[in-house]
Order: C-alpha cells, then structure tokens, then sequence
C-alpha cells in the first residue's frame, strides 16, 4: 500500500509540475503588458518600466519562471499584481468560499441523484424513470450562466425568497470570520439566522452547479442499479421473498457502488471547472471569481495558481477514491494483495 | 388531507414564511447599497485610477477644491476655502477646524505631504498636477503651490486630487514600501464617509462622517455599501430587485429601461466626449495613408449609432464637446456619412480593395457594434475590416505594435476645465490613449502653451485650432457622444452625473426621499 501510494503521490507532483509550466508559458505569449494596468492609464513610461522591475517582468522569461518554481517549492504563488498582495494570503482567503460551495454542492449531489437514480432503477421506462430522465437532460442540456440566470431571476427577481448574489444579505452584519467558511463561523457565533442566512445565499449557486451535473450522475447509477437488478441473484432473492428495501440496500447498493463512486469522482472535476462560471455569475467570492477577475486584468500569477490548486484538487480526490475502492469492494482487495 | 399530504403542507407553509424576503431589500433605510462594476486594486488616492476606486477615495477624502457638477467652471471652496494665482504661484488659504477620521487635525502640512508624495509615486491623477515643482507650507492653514510655468487651469484640476495625512505617511516612512500597501487597503480622510471595513471579493463599508464640514442633505444615508458586482446585467436585475438602492455602469437598454419604469426615473447628463470612438492607426499601412483614412471617417454610418442609442446621443465635431467650457464645437462643420466623398478619398489614397483589422475590447456592446458598423461602412467602398475582439490590455496592445490597423474605446475627461489633460493623453506623443500614435509638432507646442495664458478667448481660440488639426488628420471616427443614463429608485434622489468623468458618485448628496 505504500509503494502504490508513493507512485501515486509522484505521479501527482509530476501532473503538478506540468501544469506550472503549462499555464506559465501560455500566460505569457499573451501580448499584454500587465505593469501598464497596474501603473494606470496616465502614468508615464518611467512609471510603467519602475512596476515592470519591481514585479521582476523585466527579466527573461528563463528567470522569470526559476523564480516562480523556486517560489512554487516554498508555497510561494508570487505577488497579485490587481490586490497587491501575496496570492498565497488572497487563495487564503478565497479557498474556503469555494470549498464551501464545493462540498455542499457535491453533498446534495451526491444524495439527490442516488435517490433519482433509485426512484428510476426501480420501475425502469416507468412515467418516474421518464420524468427524472427529462428533467435531469434539462438540467445538463442548458448551459451553466443562463441556468444561474434563469434561476437568479425566478428567485430573486419575481419572487423574492433567494438573495441575487454574493456569500451573506449585503445589508447585514455577518458573523466573525474564524475559518473562513460561514456555515461554520455562524454555527461557532452562536446564531441560527446566520446559518440560515449563508444557506439561502448557498442555495442559488449550489443548485446551478448540482442541477447541471445531475444528468449524468443519475443515468450512470441508474444504468448500473438497472444492470445489477438484472442479475440472477436478484431474482434469487426476490424468489426467496426478501424485501425490496434489504435487496437494496443489502445487495444491489454494496455491488454498484465502485461504479457510482467513478462517476462521482470524474464528477468532482467537472464541478472545480463550473465553479469558475458560477462564481461569476452569483459574485461567489471564491478563488474562480479571483482567478476571473486576474485573469482580466492579465494578471497571471493568481491564474497560474487556481490551475494549480484545481490541479492538486482533483489529484488529492482521485487519491482518495483509489484508498476508498479496496475499502467498499472485496474484489479490488483481492487484487491489490 | 393524509399524513403525507399534511407534512408537506406544513413544509411549504414554514418555507414560504422563512425564504419569503431574503432576496428583497432589507427595512433599512439608513443603508445604501452602491453596486459597482469592479473591486477596487487599491483605495490610495495617490493610485486610484479606475471609477469603482475613485468611487472610495472621493467620497472618503476632500479635495482642495470641488467643482459644481452643473457648471463644471465654477469651482467651490472645499478644504480650501480661498485661492489665488500670482504668475506661477498659487496660494491657498485652508479651511479651519477640520479633523481626519481618526481625530487628527488638518493643516497645510498634509497638502503638502499628499501632493509629495503623489508626485514621488506617479500613478493615478498624479498627471492632472505633474507640473507642480515646489508645495510650501507658509503657516498652518496656508500653503503655497508653485508649478514650471504659468497654469491657470491648477485650482480645477486639484478638484480631482486627494489630501491625505501627513501623520499616516510619517508613521509608514520606515516600511520597506514606504506605506504604499497600508494606503492602499486602509483609508484616513476628512471626506463625507468614513472607511469601515473591506471584505475582500465582496464590498467596502462606509459610514458617514457626522462631523463633515460640508453638511448632508436630510435623509443623507448613515452606511453606504459599496458592492463589487462584476457583470453589467447582474447589476441590473439587482437595482429591479432591490437588492442595490443604485448601480454603474448598467448597460444602456437596461438602464434606460429600468429608468423608465414604474418606481423609477433616468437621471442623465453629458460626461462622454466619444463612446466609441475609433482610433486608426497612423504608423501602419493602410492607415497610415490619410487619404484613406479620411474615406473611412467619411464612409462611417453615423446614424447608425444615433439609432443603436436609441436617440439617446449626438454625433461629435471633433474631441471637444460643445458643453465642455471654451469648446469651439458648435462653430465647427458636422461630420456626417458621405460615401461620393468617401470614395473620392479612397481613390486619391490609391489604397482601393485595401484590408485591415480592428481590435475591439470585448466586454462592451457599444464598442463590439461600432466596430461593426465600420465593417459594414467600410464594405460600402471596397475596403474589408475585420474585427478582433480581446480583453482590453491585449487589445490596445495590439496597435501599439503594430498589429492592428483601429482601436475602439470609449472616453471622458477627468478634469472639469482642463482640456490639455486630455489632448495630452489620446493626442500627444506617449500617450497613454494615443494607442495610433497620433503626432502633430504643432499641436504640442499649443497644448503646452493653453495653460499659460491668463486671457480666455486667447485660450479658446488656440483650443478651436487644436480641435481642427485633430479633425482634419482623421486620426479618430467619433463614431457617437451618448448621453449617461443612471436609473434611480423613486425613493431616492439627489444623484447628479459628474460632467468631468463617466461615472462618479457623491454618496453625500444622494438621499431619501
């Protein structure tokens, strides 16, 4: 087991260090000079050529890019050149905004299309099974910023019951912020409103993110419980009169899971790149919303370190997947020994 | 009703009563909420350059003088309350009895330490007064302002500059930066509001000075939220909704239709001096050939962009606008579509059948349909455009270089009296906005001479022949000069749009109704 996760925490550094290069180099064949930006529209060329030294653009781009891995080894990201400040301190602060809308997005993800896909599973081509397919199409089949829209505008605009934008109501005091996340810092401060409040500014962008992959989610599970349900095991146990409830959760749960739990994994990449959309749609202020504004402003080092982050994301949860399998899944066991 | 059926019930019930509310505007009418098109880089009024960080530091800072936003040529008393010009010497006589946010008092030490040092860091406004040589303290509340030559345009343009405390820039002289990063996230005025707190990616807090020298209208709000909200259309649905009590930058159908519906009206005014305006490139072919550029100016539909304002707009005579003070606008001849002169000028340029490409700042409709229009304009005699759309830095570096042919951008004057700023930056050599590296030897020996003279139709009459060189290089299309639309919720009033800048807000004047 220890071998297996060396290689794979190798593999991991090596996908890391591709990625840094990758997205360093592209950043910079985009003819635009950010010390321009940064020193303002009528400022003179001394001043411009003064921003260029400071931020190290004049070296060679060879320099340029041994600083920034040096930098990279010690968790240096470098220097914002739009918030002046160390990216490592702006991802500090952005990162628990994302994580947050992340994991409850994947959260309600997970158990809503476990249940769809159940609900459908059970009486396949049934008028259930059609209306989960159809809504569930629509989910994925409209694109990601008119689906926030959409739902910006039902909500916020005709009826009033979700907040427009942002992590916490713009005229109330939130809660201290302690770790960062506030469905936390509300629950530590002692105040169920605020709770409540996070959660309502939550539910807009989790729904987006969540109705736009339940989808393939749902199909995927649906298919393999389908599939499992066929087997003639089942058919054994529903002979012997055992109850559709255990044969559920006693058999065919413990069987589909490596499946569902491959889709889920591929599912959580999809997420880390719709949440750069949705976080600008809902003013989200998570790292996509700074990685966009950046990103506007050429303004690379905070680019180059959401790809990072988003990189080392999916790795960490690929890594945890493959420890989870030999866990659920005798088989895999087998074989791994 | 079955067990079920009552569950849900009691469900619905509890969840219409708790979400009913969340998404409209609190009852808190001592709040207003500002949602601005961006988030501040920086709140340092020696950096501040872009109008959702100016939005911080004119309304938390004062300046020496104001100006009145209905006649930008009457200027106002503000932390000064005299001033006189003697050759190229200003005094100023200072307003007694003002104190900083912290409590600290003001003098003419802190003029003097803020004009240092925003000449010693060269960003933001710090090109309105770089002719400052010399800032004297001759006693507490006087301090003396000499600049390399006469300028008569001095007082005007420190409207636009921030006085900061020389106590603060003291206490941060030993940072390795020398306080450039506290300045930039903290604020100490003597302004109408107060800095309270920045939440990163999310908004900055105001609350209002009570102690404010100029004095509040009644209803004057006593928190002001200032909310980065990066999409236009976002903006929009928020102010309908409730959610902001006023926006910027609000696209131009929406605007004028939220203006125009119940519960609201459109406060407009002239501040644009072209939007768009097409910069054509006088260093690469085939623009550098003036005969071809003038058949473009002269090819351009111009009423195809009055209509795409929905009226709402004029054509420009050249850089100037007319209801700018000393404008020679209205003596000068319209520019209108005239393809028989178009195709003249094209056949004298030899250039027929030429191509070229434009760059196009994406994020801005009006610039995108502009460039649109020249392409339709242009195929009428013969000449193929095509259009590169790309972010903003990227596009303008784009003919910089030499690698497109036009640029579109939209512009204003952040000076309410001083045109030279202005030439200085879309005309003369370096530029910033000079992106097709217009140079005319004449037209910089008369902008440096403009601030020099004392007499005011001398001064006219060299900025009417600045105008001209400009109109007959056909250096630019002034495709069109929109006015500015803010919607304003019914329950609010006093937003006036600045004449000096596009989009600019006085929070001390807005109020309840």
């Amino acid at each position: 087991m220890a071998a297996f996760l060396a290689r794979r925490l190798a593999w991991g550094v090596l996908v890391l260090l591709m990625v840094a290069i990758l997205t360093f180099f592209l950043s910079r064949v985009v003819p635009a000079d950010p010390a321009a930006f940064l020193a303002g529209q009528n400022a003179s060329e001394a001043t411009v050529a003064r921003i260029r030294a400071e931020y190290g653009l004049d070296q060679p781009l060879a320099v340029q890019f041994g600083r920034y891995l040096g930098g990279l080894a010690v968790g240096d990201f470098g220097q914002s050149l739009r918030t002046h400040r160390p990216v490592a301190v702006d991802l500090a602060q952005f990162l628990p905004a994302t994580l947050e809308l992340l994991i409850v997005s994947f959260l309600v993800y997970v158990t809503v299309s476990f249940f769809l896909a159940v609900a459908a599973a059970r009486h396949p081509s049934g008028w259930v099974d059609a209306c989960i397919r159809l809504f569930t199409m629509l989910g994925t089949g409209i694109p990601v910023f008119w689906l926030g829209m959409a739902l910006q505008f039902v909500f916020f605009y005709r009826l009033h019951w979700l907040p427009l934008s942002g992590r916490y109501p713009i005229r109330e005091i939130a809660p201290p912020s302690i770790t960062g996340f506030l469905l936390i810092d509300a629950a530590l401060a002692g105040k169920p409103i605020a709770v409540w409040r996070a959660l309502q500014s939550l539910t807009l962008p989790a729904l987006t993110i969540v109705l736009n992959l339940l989808a393939v989610g749902t199909r995927m599970s649906r298919a393999a419980l389908i599939a499992e349900y066929d087997r003639p095991y089942i058919r054994t146990a529903r002979g012997k009169g055992v109850s559709a409830r255990a044969i559920l959760y006693r058999h065919v749960l413990r069987n589909v899971l490596s499946a569902v739990l491959a889709v889920t994994t591929m599912q959580f990449g999809y997420m880390l790149s719709w949440v750069i959309l949705v976080e600008v749609i809902f003013g989200w202020p998570g790292i996509g919303l700074y990685a966009y504004q950046s990103f506007q402003v050429f303004d690379y080092a905070p680019v180059i370190a959401l790809a990072m982050v988003s990189t080392a994301g999916f790795v960490v949860i690929n890594l945890l997947m493959d420890l989870l399998y030999p866990l659920i899944d005798p088989r895999v066991r087998r074989i791994a020994a | 009703m079955t067990t079920k059926a009552k569950w849900a019930f009691a469900i619905a019930v509890v969840l219409a009563a708790v979400l009913h509310g969340a998404g409209s505007r609190a009852d808190d009418p001592s709040t207003l909420v500002w949602a601005d098109a961006g988030e501040p880089s920086t709140i340092d009024p020696a950096k501040a350059n872009i109008n959702w960080e100016l939005t911080v530091t004119r309304n938390v800072y004062d300046r020496l003088v104001n100006f009145d936003l209905s006649k930008p040529a009457k200027l106002e008393p503000a932390l000064a309350t005299s001033w006189t010009q003697d050759g190229t010497a200003w005094t100023f006589k200072l307003r007694d009895g003002v104190k900083f946010h912290d409590g600290s008092p003001f003098g003419a030490a802190d003029v003097k330490a803020s004009i240092d040092r925003l000449l010693r860091i060269g960003q933001g406004q710090s090109y309105l007064v770089a002719d400052i040589t010399n800032v004297t303290v001759v006693d507490p509340q006087t301090v003396k302002i000499e600049t390399k030559g006469p300028n008569v345009f001095l007082a005007g343009n420190l409207s636009r500059i921030e006085i900061i405390a020389k106590a603060d820039i003291d206490k941060h002289a030993g940072d390795a930066d020398k306080g450039d990063a506290w300045f930039g996230e903290h604020a100490n005025g003597t302004g109408p509001y107060a800095f309270v707190a920045w939440t990163r990616g999310a908004q900055i807090e105001l609350k209002r000075n009570a102690g404010w020298w100029g004095g509040f209208p009644k209803g004057a709000f006593d928190r002001v939220i200032d909310r980065f909200v990066g999409d236009g259309a976002s903006r929009g649905r928020g102010l309908e909704g409730g959610e902001f009590d006023l926006a910027s930058f609000v696209p131009r159908d929406d605007a004028l239709r939220i203006g125009h519906s119940a519960g609201f009206h459109a406060v407009e005014g002239n501040n644009l001096w072209a939007w768009p305006a097409l910069y054509l490139n006088m260093e690469l072919k085939p623009t550098s050939n003036p005969d071809f550029r003038e058949a473009l100016v002269r090819a351009f539909d111009y009423s195809a962009m009055i209509k795409y304002f929905q009226g709402g707009a004029e054509t420009g005579r050249g850089p100037v606008p007319s209801w700018f003070p000393g404008s020679p606008e209205n003596s000068e001849p319209p520019i209108a579509t005239d393809l028989a002169a178009a195709k003249a000028a094209l056949a004298r340029s030899g250039l027929a059948g030429a191509s070229f490409t434009c760059s196009v700042p994406s994020g801005f409709p009006e610039f995108s349909f502009a460039a649109t229009v020249l392409q339709s304009s242009a195929a009428q005699i013969g000449v193929k455009v095509q259009i590169d759309e790309q972010p903003f830095v990227q596009a303008i570096t784009a003919i910089k270089e030499d690698k497109s042919n036009c640029f579109v951008l939209g512009n204003a004057n952040l000076s309410p009296t001083d045109a030279t700023k202005f030439f200085a930056a879309h005309y003369l050599k370096g530029g910033f906005f000079n992106s097709g590296k217009f140079y005319d030897a004449g037209l910089e020996a008369t902008m440096a001479k403009i601030p020099t003279i004392a007499d005011e139709a001398e001064r006219n009459a060299l900025l009417k022949q600045a105008f001209e060189t400009v109109v007959n290089a056909h250096y630019i299309i002034w495709a069109a000069r929109p006015t500015t639309v803010i919607p304003e919720p019914d329950r609010i009033e006093g937003y006036r749009i600045d004449p000096a800048e596009y989009i600019n807000v006085r929070f001390w004047e807005i109020h309840a109704k």
